[in-house]
């Protein structure tokens, strides 16, 4: 068997990847509501914990494609996914924190940048034909 | 391999999807989705039906005894641990810490996990869900009983790490200078985190939720760990057997609001992806009973590189230690037979960016620690017996702690010891090579006396694993095993609250002093002295940049604490004096449990120092409640020169 290259395409349905693509800018909304609401708490630990890394993995997923040896299973999955949220979310906290340019907004928009460019990322569909 | 093969590639399931339709499977005992593991299967699990061979559809399965009587064990304890957390005299901590004040409905409790966990394992075939919520409960009597009886945040150091994201927020930066926190500020990951989460939440401070970091963290270790021990056996019986052994020997306290907490969790993280990817690889290599599939593409590798590459460098710039256990840990595994791809570039990933950290952002706590670290070097025997050695000034009730946890770690290393001897297969196993990874820090480093509890952290998974097997591995009558494992079980989990539970009166912080505390932040200005008779308050860093903080007993040098014995109230006017601006101190009812239980000074000097608040006309009282004082020094007992009062601090702590 090979895998042929072929155009670009969207491999995860939709609806989940426009979901991870609202998320980071619902928690930059989220911040015009009172400090520590319900909301705004529910919405940033759900987002902090698993967004960043959740739209990496789709990213992953996707590349990868189905193959019995490259596909990744569904508790690799999670355990990446908040992992890599964890870690992005520290990255990107450093990042700002160390060049002394910490606000609440950049970090914010830098989180929900990287959500989106995950989520939404095109990439080259792998065709499997028989050699 | 006597488990049934998918009949194609695309047959293969995903775990969590498997999980949840374990309940209509009769082999869920034996049934994996992987192809390759380390370990044979279970010998004494059933042969599973040849591939292809259509079931009869089973309508109605009896559920088997031992499931319902292990339910109804879980029940019982969750409503017996409950029912304990009732009217806990947390005020009546004596030397053993909570131990001496829990109910005995908190044990018969945790005697009631323990035994139905047993009932568990004993089960030809264990489904995922039963052990994960008996997991899961130990998990919460354990971790969460301290949390839901306190309501403060427990432990002076995670105090010290709400202060450092305090300062964060305050600054907007890190701290540049090479104070006593650096290394925090030099290692900021789990901190920039935590502030980027409260100013997304709104909130003020992280002792909102940092309370519950040891139940959420100890939570958050399952999956990595089932996605570690999945990869070394197909046995459910034996992945939920390690875990549970791990949770009852996880007594090092190490998961608390902290940032090696954190960082153990994406490091069991990595180790588990690695090990899954190395076994795909490994799967692909030896395909007799597979179609020839395509090798491992750079796409693939670069992909899942790439997905840890974000892990490794969180890992690295949140802790010192942590990055270096993942390279020895990922440096082991790589001389094992199975390498692969995935793991090799992750190695040269941790390397590369531990040295690139430690050369940049780490490099001033480098040097300045550069002769500390210089020193510890092959002082092997020196760094292994630091908390032995010093047990010896503690009081009775602690070295008999002190040997516990020390009999509960060698316990540990035994059974696993006796799990390579006993099974030859085990000797070529990765949680072998895990187990002996962290082991060369023993000789390199001291990392202030703690460096053992560290390494026992690390090699913990690997020996978990060992252990389980040794008890709950193939060939052996089951109803045996689950005897072992309950008893197994029982010594780690007296091993355990031991330690974990027994320190708790120098731990806690009653809301008394937590109020005196944060008078003391309020009235004392900015630029003054302030002395804790030790570091063990809560709240001891808060606006730590405004202050110089003195903790008065730790540390003393002969001279000093000759001096203390012989006249502590002039010790402390003399050090309160140094200080060219007001100086305050205080003393709680934790730090006096820390003085007696650690042995700081004897008992005599303790009593003459708890005198001083009221007899001593060199100190002004000006807060004190049940279980703290606050004094400040009286400016006619300034030894030296009067200096300046500063402005007043305008900020609420």
């Amino acid at each position: 068997m090979t895998m042929t290259p072929t155009p670009y395409t969207l491999l995860t349905p939709l609806p989940p990847r426009l979901a991870l693509t609202a998320s980071g800018w619902l928690a930059l909304a989220a911040t015009a509501l009172p400090d520590g609401s319900p909301a705004r708490i529910a919405i940033a630990f759900a987002f902090m914990l698993l967004c960043p890394g959740a739209a990496a993995v789709r990213l992953g997923t996707a590349v990868l494609g189905r193959g019995r040896d490259r596909a990744m299973d569904l508790l690799e999955a999670g355990v990446l996914t908040v992992a890599v949220s964890l870690a992005i979310g520290a990255l990107v906290g450093e990042a700002f924190f160390v060049s002394h340019s910490f606000t609440t907004t950049r970090a914010i928009v830098a989180l929900a940048v990287i959500t989106t460019a995950a989520a939404l990322c095109p990439v080259p569909r792998r065709r499997t034909t028989q050699s | 391999m006597n488990n049934p093969q998918p009949t194609s590639v695309e047959d293969e399931p995903d775990l969590l999807l498997d999980l949840a339709a374990t309940s209509l499977r009769p082999d869920a005992a034996t049934y994996s989705p992987f192809e390759r593991l380390e370990m044979e299967p279970d010998a004494e699990a059933p042969a599973p039906a040849a591939v292809g061979t259509r079931r009869r559809p089973v309508l109605k399965t009896p559920v088997p005894w031992p499931r319902m009587i292990s339910a109804a064990l879980l029940l019982a304890a969750v409503i017996l641990w409950l029912l304990s957390l009732r009217h806990v005299r947390l005020d009546e901590m004596g030397d053993y810490g909570l131990i001496s004040v829990l109910p005995v409905t908190f044990w018969v409790s945790l005697g009631l996990l323990t035994l139905g966990f047993a009932v568990t394992v004993r089960q030809r075939s264990v489904r995922n869900g039963q052990p994960l919520l008996y997991v899961l409960a130990l998990i919460t009597v354990l971790h969460a009983t301290p949390t839901l009886l306190y309501g403060t945040l427990r432990y002076s150091w995670a105090w010290k790490h709400v202060a450092i994201i305090d300062y964060l927020l305050r600054h907007g930066g890190t701290d540049p200078s090479n104070g006593p926190l650096s290394a925090y500020n030099q290692w900021p990951g789990f901190f920039a985190y935590n502030a980027v989460l409260l100013r997304m939440a709104g909130l003020n401070s992280a002792l909102s939720y940092a309370a519950w970091a040891p139940p959420v963290f100890n939570a958050l270790m399952i999956a990595p760990l089932f996605l570690i021990f999945r990869t070394l056996t197909r046995d459910r019986r034996v992945v939920w057997g390690a875990i549970w052994l791990f949770s009852c020997c996880e007594w090092t306290g190490q998961d608390y609001f902290s940032p090696q907490a954190f960082a153990f969790i994406l490091f069991l993280a990595v180790l588990g992806i690695v090990l899954n990817r190395r076994n795909r690889a490994a799967a692909r290599t030896r395909p007799p009973t597979l179609p020839a599939p395509s090798g491992p593409s750079r796409t693939s590798v670069a992909v899942w590189v790439l997905l840890l590459v974000p892990v490794i460098a969180a890992i690295g710039s949140s802790h010192q230690l942590t990055p270096l256990m993942l390279v020895l840990a990922l440096a082991v595994l790589a001389f094992s037979r199975q390498r692969g791809p995935v793991l090799l570039w992750t190695l040269g990933a941790s390397v590369a960016f531990m040295l690139a950290w430690d050369g940049t952002v780490g490099l001033s706590f480098i040097r300045s620690n550069l002769a500390s670290i210089v020193d510890s070097f092959g002082s092997l025997d020196a760094n292994a017996t630091g908390p032995l050695a010093g047990a010896a000034t503690a009081s009775s009730q602690q070295q008999v702690i002190a040997y516990v946890d020390t009999g509960a770690a060698v316990f540990v290393a035994l059974l696993a010891l006796a799990a390579v001897l006993l099974r030859k297969e085990l000797r070529r196993s990765s949680a072998f090579l895990l187990a002996l990874a962290p082991l060369p820090l023993l000789a390199a480093n001291n990392y202030g006396g703690e460096i053992i509890f560290r390494v026992y952290l690390f090699a913990l998974p690997g020996a978990a694993f060992l252990a389980a097997m040794l008890i709950l591995g193939p060939r052996r009558a089951r109803r045996l095993q689950a005897i072992a494992f309950l008893l197994v079980s029982a010594l780690t989990l007296a091993g355990f609250v031991m330690p974990y539970y027994g320190k708790e009166a120098e731990n806690y912080f009653s809301p008394a002093e937590v109020a005196a505390t944060y008078f003391m932040y309020q009235t004392a200005p900015h630029g003054s002295m302030i002395v804790g008779a030790t570091g063990d308050y809560p709240g001891g860093s808060l606006d730590y940049e405004y202050y110089n903080q003195v903790s008065w007993l730790e540390g003393l040098t002969a001279q000093d604490r000759l001096a203390i014995e012989h006249d502590p109230v002039h010790a402390l006017q003399d050090l309160l004096s140094t200080s060219a601006t007001p100086a305050y101190f205080i003393l709680t009812k934790s730090q006096e449990a820390e003085i007696s239980i650690e042995g700081l000074v004897p008992p005599a000097t303790l009593k003459l120092i708890e005198q001083i608040p009221g007899t001593a006309p060199q100190f002004t009282v000006i807060y004190r409640n049940a279980d703290a004082v606050v004094l400040e020094l009286t400016p006619s007992s300034v030894t030296g020169p009067q200096p300046p009062l500063s402005v007043k601090k305008g900020v609420t702590p």
